[in-house]
């Protein structure tokens, strides 16, 4: 989790829970597809949180969405594998071939999914404890009702909601509480994998704190990785063990966050990371990133950041850089023709 | 700060000029100070139950604000901490239960044509840039709208010639491209400055800005702010920056006020309430704001102890006396029973906490929120 060396290939297999290869999303719509997420590989390691920052836009959403199977038409998967590690050890599954019924076997136990809205995710008409027994007796069909009821109280103590609070219905639940009892809800049949789609967006920095703290506190006790989506990369640069950036569909550099935060590579994250203005240190007038993303009907021919980019070189507006290590930050990964690495691919030395 | 003066004093020789009527010159320097003030409001809102029993939400209780030409104050809190309301109030949507609105020093009126004169001085932009501009009209009639009704003085080639003023003064351009685009052809980022365009159209004195960058990418969100930090330094205009964002509200404003569940808990220069907060709830926001700086290297004390920090109280009963005196970890008998005084700290800053009464302030400076309250709930095993 901690360790900064990029892994033998035989030994991804041992510590990854999900490797994503190839990714790649369209929209079937109008004439032309649109490609909200083009060639998104990356691998997530047992028990590691990884933060995917991006703007609206970006393909961040369509990722999660790709990678729970919640997508709808007129988003298809056209490419890619989404490999699952089981924790017993049996050979990979690509979630992206199950069918619906396969995925059944999934769903809550080894992948859960928090999202953005609680409200919106809840049920309102059901009380809170009987939607945790629905889930809990769904996968444990020997389950009685109260035990059912019994575990929904202990797993709302895990974040610190009181018991007599099973019986409420979501509405009367503050917007903090909503969210913790859908993370609680996410954990119920212990998940290898949860993916967290914006989940403080809604939330005061209080409670924003309190959640984050709660997701690590739990993610220590119970071990489950962690993907975390959200467009506030100073969040994540305090969560994450490492993040990837996307912009235009692509991660365009993923690392380390204390590596993304003192020496990103890509422009774009320079840009991101100088979007945020600090706390405590000295103030400077702050650009922020000039124009704004592309429209991805009409995607940009070479780098999709070539048009905002100020550090723009020959060749930027024609070849698509390719995500490739960063040579001096074992894995940290790039796609920008101004580092080292394309250099020498540019020369046709691909290391 | 010599600069920002004379600022206030060009501003304010306009103003005098403007208005005639104002007997003396010197009086009305003197008057206008401040060019908005809310002076100990109060709103209370009364609502209806399912079954039919009403309850009255205590939103706002006795704030004061006051905004100098040229002058950013933020101002901070959560959600439902009734800054909203407030700001609702210096717009006047919502007339005051208690207390008054005064504009340049006069208490302002409600007629229907005193409320037009007031918004041609006072403008509010809102949150969501998608749903305060006409979908149905391009943007130059959007924002001839706005000249129509506060610059009846101006003919049809006037208004043309402020528009592209206006789409110039919030970078939109070119000028003619913008106006004659729909709401739907324009990013978020474009449709929050054509509101701004349309704000600045009625020449107004005051923006109200109530979370005016939250939805809109992070990465145009520094174009928005140092905009509006222009229209301060260029045109001495004074603006409310309501916010939850501390480091934006820092990187922006002069000064901050805090408010928590309705009330004001403390106000004073930026970089004094950032670095050395007076109240313990400030401390926890400040505490709780993301702060890439501080950065990744010790997370385990990033957030130690931050698994409980509470939730702000119902507005329908909130507590006796100091309404965070549940949450705090510094709560003394008196906070239970009785509202804390306001304590003048010097250069502005103030802050209404009884730990200022009781020589206890020292405190607040050598903890955090979480190793004092872990330290509490140890003193009172300890007791029991």
């Amino acid at each position: 989790m901690t360790v900064g060396t990029e892994p033998h290939p035989s030994s991804v297999t041992a510590t990854a829970v999900l490797e994503v290869r190839g990714l790649t999303v369209e929209y079937a719509t109008g004439s032309a597809p649109v490609r909200a997420c083009a060639d998104v590989s990356f691998t997530l390691r047992r028990g590691e949180i990884l933060g995917v920052a991006g703007e609206s836009g970006s393909g961040k959403s369509t990722l999660i969405t790709a990678l729970t199977r919640l997508q709808r038409p007129p988003a298809v998967t056209t490419a890619g594998q989404i490999l699952f590690h089981g924790r017993d050890g049996a050979p990979p599954v690509d979630l992206a071939a199950l069918d619906g019924r396969q995925l059944r076997r999934y769903r809550w136990t080894a992948l859960s999914i928090v999202l953005q809205s609680a409200m919106d995710a809840l049920n309102p008409v059901m009380r809170i404890g009987a939607q945790f027994a629905d889930v809990l007796r769904a996968r444990e069909r020997g389950l009685s009702k109260k035990d059912a009821w019994a575990r929904a109280e202990e797993l709302l103590a895990l974040v610190g909601i009181s018991a007599d609070r099973v019986r409420d219905y979501p509405h009367q639940l503050s917007g903090g509480m909503r969210q913790r009892a859908a993370i609680a809800l996410a954990l119920a049949c212990g998940p290898e994998l949860v993916v967290m789609d914006e989940p403080t967006t809604a939330v005061d920095v209080v409670m924003q704190r309190q959640i984050l703290a709660q997701v690590l506190r739990l993610r220590e006790e119970l071990g489950f990785a962690v993907v975390f989506v959200t467009h506030d990369l100073s969040l994540l640069l305090e969560l994450a063990d490492r993040i990837a950036i996307m912009y235009a569909g692509r991660i365009v550099e993923v690392g380390e966050a204390a590596d993304l935060y003192r020496s990103p590579r890509h422009p774009y994250t320079q840009g991101l990371r100088d979007s945020f203005p600090p706390l405590h240190a000295p103030l400077r007038t702050l650009r922020g990133i000039p124009g704004t993303p592309p429209d991805l009907r009409r995607p940009p021919a070479g780098c999709p950041f070539h048009p905002r980019c100020a550090q723009r070189i020959e060749g930027c507006d024609e070849r698509l850089p390719a995500l490739l290590p960063v040579r001096s930050q074992p894995g940290h990964e790039a796609a920008c023709l101004l580092d080292e690495s394309h250099h020498e691919q540019q020369k046709g030395g691909n290391r | 700060m010599s600069n920002v003066l004379r600022k206030e004093a060009a501003v304010t020789d306009r103003q005098a000029i403007r208005n005639p009527d104002t007997a003396d010159a010197a009086d009305a320097a003197q008057e206008s100070a401040y060019v908005l003030e809310a002076r100990e409001v109060t709103k209370h809102f009364t609502v209806r139950g399912a079954l039919g029993r009403t309850s009255v939400v205590r939103a706002v209780e006795q704030a004061t604000v006051r905004l100098k030409p040229g002058q950013i104050l933020a101002l901070v809190g959560e959600s439902g901490s009734g800054k909203t309301t407030l700001a609702r109030m210096l717009a006047r949507f919502h007339e005051p239960t208690e207390g008054e609105i005064v504009l340049r020093g006069e208490p302002v009126s409600g007629s229907r044509r005193a409320r037009r004169a007031y918004h041609s001085e006072v403008q509010l932009i809102f949150q969501d840039p998608f749903g305060s501009l006409n979908p149905l009209h391009r943007v130059r009639y959007n924002l001839e709208r706005a000249l129509r009704l506060h610059q009846p003085q101006l003919d049809r080639a006037g208004r043309e010639r402020r528009i592209t003023e206006l789409l110039e003064r919030v970078s939109l351009t070119p000028t003619d491209e913008f106006a004659a685009k729909f709401p739907h052809e324009l990013s978020g980022g474009q449709r929050q400055r054509v509101v701004i365009a349309r704000a600045l159209a009625v020449e107004p004195k005051v923006l109200l800005g109530d979370e005016p960058i939250s939805m809109l990418d992070v990465s145009i969100r520094l174009e928005m702010l140092n905009l509006l930090q222009r229209l301060r330094t260029e045109d001495g205009l004074a603006l409310l920056y309501i916010t939850h964002d501390i480091a934006s509200a820092r990187y922006l404003c002069d000064e901050i006020a805090v408010m928590y569940a309705g009330q004001m808990v403390e106000s004073g220069p930026k970089e004094e309430v950032i670095a050395a907060p007076q109240h313990p709830y400030t401390k926890l926001l400040i505490e709780s704001s993301p702060d890439p700086e501080r950065g990744v290297d010790d997370r385990e004390a990033l957030f130690a102890g931050a698994d409980e920090l509470g939730e702000p109280p119902s507005l329908i009963d909130p507590p006796t006396g100091c309404r965070f005196h549940p949450r705090c970890p510094f709560a003394m008998p008196e906070c239970r029973e009785q509202a804390p005084p306001r304590t003048e700290l010097g250069n502005g800053h103030w802050a209404m906490c009884w730990l200022h009464t009781k020589g206890r302030a020292g405190e607040l400076a050598g903890t955090t929120h979480a190793e004092a309250t872990a330290a509490r709930r140890r003193t009172l095993e300890g007791a029991s």
